[in-house]
């Protein structure tokens, strides 16, 4: 049990989101994402239409989340436009998924272990 | 993708050791649980679970294997600790949550105190809430979010408490399809508040939705 196969595991289920959902948009934020020593939690976003959408969204990360200490908050593009989430909390798109933000970051590949 | 628990343990334990400004470094002792070595304070000793529901037997399966542990850190976020579980932990005298709370109830710590004792602070602050009202008659706990709060006048309501910074429809959905049914959800966050589209999700459910302290205690006034 590694940050890399937390990795793969994400990376798996922003996959089946994207081709089951359109125009859903993952972005990463917190300790994780933005600091260099530890993480306490994984914080996800999710930007989807409509509630139909992060309600489906939701039940595809059920194993992401019943197995690593993620946490996922999934809200509409109403939600994030009014609340400016994105911007607040300095929200980085995972583009194209994990490696993209991986590569972003010097990693070739997620072979870190926690 | 099931785990072991040494597979549990060493990766709480990992997350535990990169606080590397309050601890010197982690000791595994059963498959279980392990230490957390600091400078200023006695070890901590950590039981580790990676359960998605904990119930009172995974409590005492741990406690069997380690019944020394201070703390109990559940691995999944949005693990659901039921109200057996908790019961139990509290009649052992032993703290518990997510690995997150592990590390502010570690990196807070003031004393040589043992971390037994140790509740997180939204958590704290929802119960006191609760008790404080002077309509109450008996608190239940029935998971770590959700109350049974008995009335003198009126009758039970199931009442959850939600700290997400920022509450919107489907997350309270989540919460629910996660802790079960309740008739009224406060949230807690004072830093944040529920969106419309989350009024409208618990509406829809038949759930009240409330973030002013003021209504939410009138509420539990009215029969």
């Amino acid at each position: 049990m590694s940050v890399a196969q937390l990795l793969q595991c994400l990376t798996k289920v922003i996959d089946l989101t994207e081709s089951s959902v359109s125009n859903a948009r993952w972005f990463g934020f917190g300790s994780f994402f933005l600091s260099t020593k530890h993480f306490s939690d994984v914080d996800l976003l999710v930007v989807c239409e409509t509630q139909e959408d992060g309600i489906l969204i939701y039940q595809m990360c059920r194993e992401l989340l019943a197995e690593w200490p993620v946490d996922l908050l999934i809200m509409t593009q109403t939600e994030a436009a009014d609340t400016s989430f994105i911007v607040r909390w300095g929200c980085i798109p995972l583009l194209g998924g994990i490696p993209h933000w991986r590569t972003s970051q010097g990693a070739t590949s997620p072979d870190e272990n926690c | 993708m099931a785990r072991s628990p040494q597979d549990n343990t060493n990766f709480a334990s990992s997350m535990i050791a990169r606080m590397t400004e309050v601890v010197q470094r982690v000791e595994t002792v059963t498959p279980y649980s392990f230490l957390v070595h600091t400078e200023k304070f006695p070890p901590v000793r950590v039981g580790v679970l990676s359960i998605n529901k904990v119930e009172a037997s995974d409590i005492q399966r741990l406690l069997d294997a380690d019944p020394r542990v201070e703390f109990i850190a559940n691995i999944p976020k949005v693990g659901v600790w039921q109200g057996s579980a908790i019961h139990l932990l509290q009649e052992k005298g032993v703290a518990f949550g997510p690995v997150k709370h592990l590390m502010g109830a570690i990196s807070g710590r003031r004393d040589e105190e043992p971390l037994n004792d140790y509740e997180h602070a939204e958590t704290k602050y929802f119960k006191t809430i609760l008790s404080q009202h002077k309509n109450l008659h008996k608190l239940v706990r029935i998971t770590d979010l959700i109350y049974e709060f008995h009335r003198k006048n009126g009758e039970p309501l199931l009442i959850a408490g939600l700290n997400d910074y920022e509450l919107t429809g489907v997350m309270i959905r989540a919460a629910v399809a996660q802790h079960g049914q309740v008739s009224i959800i406060f949230a807690t966050n004072p830093n944040g508040g529920p969106t419309p589209e989350a009024y409208d999700a618990a509406k829809s459910m038949g759930i009240e939705l409330y973030d002013q302290r003021n209504d939410f205690y009138r509420r539990l006034h009215t029969p």
